[in-house]
C-alpha cells in the first residue's frame, strides 16, 4: 500500500489553473522530487498537501486515510519553507523545540531532541545562538533540525537550497542527502534544479503546468525521456523538430533526415543527445554545420557550447564535454567558428512535443 | 588641495563666516526651543520645587493634600488605563484585518479611521455631546421606540462618555501602529508554526503575539499618554465629578489663580508623560529590529471564504461606521433646529449678534484661527526645516560631536511631545510676564504655542523623506559640477516640495484644533474656534448649542481637508509617530 497519494489533485487561482487533475502515489521511505519550471503548481502541491492551502477537487491520502478536513497542525507533517521562516523571537533550541512543546514533551526530553538535532545537522553548542546572526547555510540546517524535531511521518521540503548561492548549494546538497537518508523518512522535495533532483531524489515527478509530465527514477528521466518538455527541462541535448518520412523509419528535420532505429510513430521532435556528435565523418552518419558559441579547456578535455546550423537559419545550441578533441589548439574552436559535424543515428530519439 | 581650499574659499567665504552661517542655521530652533519651551518649563519647576530649598517638603505636602493629589493621580492614570485597555482591545481585530487582507475600500477606510486622530478635542467633545448627551441623539431614538417624549437619556458627564470619546480618538494609533507591524510580518512564520503540529490559535499566541509585541506595547504607550494628558474631552463630556491633573492644572491656574498649587500639580504632569514618552522611544527604537519585513503585497491577501469575508467586514467595515456616527451626528445636528431641519445655526454664525454681552462673533474666531493657524505653518517650517536637516546630518555622522549633538536636539524637539498643552500654556504664563520677555497678552504667544505643539510632528515627517535622499545622489551632482546650493535645489527640493506641503498641512490642522494651551493664553479679542465652542457648548439654551455643533462641523471639515492633504503628500512608508 501506498504511504501518500495524491488523487485528481485540482487548483486554480483567480481563473488560472495550477494544477489539473494531479495523481501520484508515494511509498514509504521515498525520497520523490517535485521538478518543475516556476508556475508548474509543485509548490501549491506542497502546500495543499501541507495543509495551508485547499485544494478545488481531489484528495490527499495519507496511509489509507483522507486528510480532508485535517487542519495543518494535526497533520503530522514538517514542512520546511525556501526562506525558512525561522522565528526570529526564539534563540536556535527554542526554534527547534517549538514543535516538541506543542506535542507535550518534557524540558529535558526537548533539551536531549535538541541535542540530538544540533548533532545531526552538525551544528553543536548552536543552542543559545540568535536565529538572525547565523550565515544562510546555518540557518538552513537550522530550519531542517526544527521541522525534523517532531518527527514527523512526512517531510515536505519547499525548495531548501532556493535562497543559496551556487557555491553553498553544491555543499549543502550531498549533507541534506545524507541527513535525509539517516533519519529514513519519507521526503517530498520541490526544486526546479535538475541537477538537484537528480542528486537526492530516489524518484522525480516532473511538472508541466500543472500537470505530470513524467514520472520515474532519475535514470529514466535522463536517458529515457517521454517528451520534448522532459528533454528540454532536464537538459539532454539539441532538440530538432521535424516530420516522420514517407518510410516511417525516418525524421525529416531542418538538419536533413534522420534514420532511426525505432520507428517513429506520429512523432514529429527529435533528440540529439551530445554524446551523437562527432567531429570526425563516419559512414552513415548525418553530416551538418555547426557553429561554436564558446570552447573551454577542462583538465581533461574540453567543454563545448555549440549551436548546430539547420536551413532557413535555424539553429539548435546543445553542450557538449568532448574527452578527445582532435587538433585542440587549432583555432577551428574558436567562437563563431564553422565546422562540419557528424550526428549518430543510433543514439537520437524520437519524441513527441 | 590648496586649489580646493580657494575655490571653497572663493566660493563660499572665510571658513569663520562659513562657521557662524551654519551656526546661525542651528541657532534659530534652538533658541526658540530654549526660550519658549526650557525657559517657562523652568519657572514651573522653580515655582513648584522653590519651596524645597527654601522651607522643606512641607508645603508641597500641603499642597498636595489640598489639591488631593493621590485621587488626581490615580485618577487620571485609572482613566488614562481604561481608555488604552479598550482602544487596544478594539484595535487588535481591526489591526488583523487592516494587516492581513485587501479588501475593495480598504484605502477609504484607512482614511476614514485616521479623521478622528486630526479631529479637535472639542470637536470631538460635541459631536458626542449631540450623540449621546441630553437632548442628544439616543435621547432622541430613545423617545421614538419608547413612545415617551419625556424620557431623559443622558450619558455624558460621566466616565463612560470620557472612554468612549478616548477610544474613538485612539483607535487610529492602534490601527496604525500594530497593523503596520502585522502586515509586515511574513504570514508563513504562522503556517510554519501550525505545521509543527501547533493549532491556529496556540499559533499567534506563541509567534505571532510576541513578535506585535513591541508594537502593542509602543502604541499602548502612546495611548496612555495621550489620555493621560486629555484636556478638553474630560472638560466637557466628563463633568465636574471627573477630575484629571489635567484639568486641575487648568482650575488652578484658571479658576483659582492658586499658581503655586498648579506648578506642583504641573510637574508631576510633567514626570508621568515624559516617563511615558521615553518608554515610548525605547520601544519604538526596539520595533524597527525585527528582521525579514514584507512588502504589504505579499502579506494581504483578499479574504477567500465566508468565513473570512465575515472576519473582513466584521472588523474592517463595522468599527469604522461606528466611527463616523458621530462624525454624522456632528453634522447633522447642525441642521436640526427645534425638530425640523433648518439652516439657522448657519445663518447666525453670520448673522447673529447674540444676546449677551459676553457675546463672542464666530466670524472673529474663525479669523483669528486661520490667522494663527497660518502663522503657525510659518513658524514651524521656519524652525522645523533647520532642525530637521540638522538632526538628518547629525544622524549621519553614527556618534562623535555630529552624532551626539543630533541626538539631543531629537530628544530636546520630541519634548513637546511630552509637555501637556495645558501645562505649555501654563508655562508660558509664568514665563512670559518678565520684564525682559514681555510677551503676555500678545497675540504672537498662541501661534508660538502651536508651533511648538506642531514642531514635533513637521520634524518627524520631514526627516523620512530627508533621510531618503540618497547622499550618493548628491555626490553625484557634486562631481557633475553642482555647487551646494544648485544640489539643495535641484535635488533635495523636488524630493522634498511634497514632505513641506505635508509638514504645513500638519501644522496647519494641529494650529486648527489646539485647545488646551489656548485655553490659559487666550483673551476676548483672541479667541479661536475651539475656545469659541466650549465656551458655546457651556452656555444654556439651543442657539449656543446649536452654534457649537455648526463651529465644529466646520473644523471637522477643515481638518479632515488637513488629513486629505497630508495623506496626499506624505511619503509613504514614513509614519508620523
Amino acid at each position: 500500500m501506498s504511504f501518500l497519494q495524491w488523487q485528481e489533485i485540482s487548483k486554480s487561482f483567480a481563473g488560472s489553473s495550477a494544477l489539473s487533475r494531479f495523481s501520484l502515489s508515494v511509498a514509504q521511505g521515498e525520497i520523490l522530487a517535485l521538478l518543475g519550471p516556476s508556475g508548474s503548481g509543485k509548490s501549491t502541491l506542497l502546500r495543499i498537501t501541507a495543509g495551508l492551502e485547499r485544494a478545488d477537487a481531489g484528495a490527499v491520502i495519507m496511509e489509507g486515510r483522507s486528510l480532508e478536513g485535517v487542519p495543518a497542525h494535526r497533520r503530522g507533517m514538517g514542512l520546511m519553507f525556501q526562506d525558512y521562516c525561522l522565528f526570529p523571537h526564539l534563540n536556535v533550541a527554542e526554534n527547534i523545540a517549538f514543535g516538541l512543546r506543542s506535542q507535550g514533551a518534557s524540558k529535558a526530553m526537548r533539551t536531549a531532541r535538541v541535542c540530538e538535532l544540533l548533532a545531526l545537522v552538525r551544528l553543536e553548542g548552536f543552542e543559545r545562538r540568535n536565529v538572525l546572526s547565523l550565515s544562510g547555510g546555518e540557518q538552513q540546517r537550522i530550519a531542517l533540525a526544527r521541522s525534523l524535531a517532531p518527527s514527523p511521518r512526512l517531510l515536505l521540503l519547499d525548495e531548501p537550497l532556493g535562497a543559496l548561492d551556487a557555491a553553498l548549494r553544491g555543499e549543502l546538497l550531498p549533507e541534506m542527502a545524507r541527513i535525509l537518508r539517516s533519519v529514513g523518512i519519507t521526503v517530498i522535495y520541490v526544486t526546479h534544479d535538475h541537477e538537484e533532483a537528480v542528486t537526492i531524489a530516489s524518484r522525480i515527478a516532473l511538472l508541466d503546468r500543472g500537470r505530470m509530465a513524467q514520472t520515474g527514477t532519475p535514470r529514466d528521466l535522463l536517458r529515457t525521456p517521454v517528451g520534448a518538455f522532459s528533454a528540454r527541462f532536464m537538459g539532454l541535448g539539441a532538440l530538432v523538430e521535424g516530420g516522420t518520412g514517407p518510410d516511417g523509419g525516418s525524421v525529416v528535420t531542418p538538419l536533413g533526415s534522420i534514420q532511426l532505429s525505432l520507428p517513429a510513430r506520429g512523432e514529429n521532435t527529435v533528440l540529439i543527445k551530445p554524446d551523437a556528435i562527432r567531429f570526425q565523418p563516419c559512414p552513415g552518419f548525418l553530416e551538418c554545420q555547426a557553429r561554436i558559441l564558446s570552447a573551454t579547456l577542462r583538465p581533461v578535455g574540453m567543454s563545448v557550447k555549440m549551436a548546430l546550423l539547420g536551413d532557413r537559419g535555424r539553429e539548435y545550441p546543445v553542450e557538449i564535454e568532448i574527452a578527445d578533441p582532435p587538433d585542440a589548439d587549432n583555432a577551428d574552436w574558436t567562437s563563431g567558428a564553422v565546422r562540419t559535424v557528424w550526428i549518430d543515428p543510433a543514439r537520437c530519439l524520437a519524441l513527441s512535443r | 588641495m590648496d586649489a580646493d581650499r580657494a575655490e571653497v574659499r572663493r566660493r563660499y567665504g572665510p571658513p569663520l563666516l562659513r562657521f557662524a552661517a551654519g551656526a546661525g542655521f542651528a541657532a534659530i530652533p534652538v533658541l526658540f526651543l530654549c526660550l519658549f519651551l526650557i525657559y517657562p518649563l523652568e519657572r514651573i519647576l522653580a515655582l513648584g520645587l522653590g519651596p524645597v530649598f527654601s522651607g522643606g517638603f512641607s508645603i508641597i505636602a500641603r499642597i498636595a493634600r489640598e489639591t488631593d493629589l493621590t485621587r488626581l493621580l490615580l485618577a487620571s492614570g485609572a482613566q488614562a488605563l481604561a481608555s488604552t485597555v479598550l482602544s487596544v482591545m478594539l484595535g487588535l481585530p481591526i489591526a488583523y484585518v487592516f494587516g492581513r487582507y485587501s479588501f475593495p475600500g480598504k484605502g477609504i477606510l484607512r482614511t476614514l479611521l485616521g479623521i478622528p486622530f486630526v479631529l479637535p478635542t472639542v470637536v470631538v467633545a460635541s459631536a458626542f455631546v449631540e450623540l449621546i448627551g441630553s437632548g442628544g441623539l439616543l435621547e432622541k431614538a430613545a423617545a421614538l421606540i419608547t413612545g415617551n417624549a419625556g424620557v431623559q437619556l443622558s450619558l455624558t458627564r460621566s466616565i463612560g462618555a470620557v472612554l468612549l470619546a478616548h477610544v474613538f480618538y485612539n483607535l487610529s494609533v492602534v490601527v496604525r501602529i500594530v497593523g503596520g507591524a502585522w502586515s509586515s510580518l511574513d504570514p508563513r512564520l504562522e503556517e510554519a508554526a501550525r505545521t509543527l503540529g501547533v493549532g491556529r490559535f496556540a499559533a499567534f499566541r506563541r509567534v505571532t503575539l510576541p513578535l506585535l509585541f513591541p508594537a502593542l506595547f509602543a502604541s499602548s504607550l502612546l495611548v496612555f499618554a495621550f489620555c493621560f494628558s486629555s484636556f478638553g474631552v474630560i472638560l466637557v463630556l466628563g463633568g465636574p465629578r471627573i477630575g484629571t491633573l489635567e484639568t486641575e492644572i487648568y482650575r488652578q491656574a484658571v479658576s483659582m489663580f492658586d499658581l503655586p498649587s498648579a506648578a506642583v500639580l504641573s510637574i508631576v504632569q510633567l514626570v508621568v508623560t515624559a516617563a511615558v514618552m521615553y518608554g515610548y522611544s525605547r520601544v519604538q527604537a526596539r520595533m524597527s529590529v525585527i528582521q525579514n519585513l514584507k512588502p504589504e503585497s505579499l502579506t494581504a491577501r483578499g479574504p477567500r471564504n465566508m468565513g473570512e469575508k465575515i472576519t473582513v467586514s466584521l472588523f474592517g467595515f463595522l468599527p469604522i461606521m461606528g466611527l463616523v456616527v458621530p462624525m454624522l451626528a456632528l453634522a447633522s445636528g447642525s441642521f436640526i433646529s427645534r425638530g425640523v431641519v433648518s439652516a439657522s445655526f448657519w445663518k447666525a454664525l453670520v448673522s447673529g449678534t447674540g444676546h449677551s454681552l459676553f457675546w463672542i462673533s464666530p466670524l472673529l474666531a474663525a479669523g483669528n484661527s486661520f490667522l494663527f493657524a497660518l502663522e503657525t505653518v510659518a513658524f514651524s517650517l521656519v524652525l522645523g526645516i533647520p532642525a530637521a536637516y540638522l538632526i538628518a546630518w547629525g544622524q549621519g555622522a553614527r556618534g562623535g560631536f555630529r552624532g551626539v549633538g543630533a541626538s539631543v536636539l531629537d530628544i530636546l524637539f520630541l519634548l513637546p511631545l511630552g509637555t501637556s498643552a495645558v501645562t505649555l500654556g501654563f508655562g508660558f504664563i509664568l514665563s512670559m510676564g518678565a520684564p525682559a520677555l514681555n510677551l503676555r497678552g500678545s497675540a504672537i504667544l498662541i501661534p508660538i504655542a502651536h508651533s511648538l505643539v506642531a514642531l514635533p510632528l513637521v520634524i518627524r515627517s520631514l526627516l523620512g523623506p530627508l533621510r531618503s535622499i540618497n547622499p550618493r545622489m548628491r555626490q553625484a551632482a557634486a562631481v557633475l559640477g553642482a555647487g551646494p546650493t544648485r544640489v539643495r535645489l535641484e535635488i533635495d527640493l523636488p524630493v522634498l516640495r511634497r514632505a513641506f506641503v505635508a509638514a504645513a498641512a500638519f501644522a496647519f490642522t494641529v494650529s486648527l484644533g489646539e485647545f488646551g494651551a489656548t485655553a490659559l493664553l487666550t483673551r476676548p479679542e483672541l479667541v479661536t474656534l475651539p475656545v469659541l465652542i466650549y465656551d458655546s457648548l457651556g452656555r444654556p439654551g439651543a442657539s449656543n448649542q446649536g452654534q457649537a455643533l455648526a463651529l465644529s462641523t466646520i473644523l471637522m471639515l477643515a481638518c479632515a481637508a488637513g488629513l486629505a492633504a497630508i495623506e496626499k503628500f506624505r511619503t509613504r512608508g514614513t509614519e508620523a509617530f
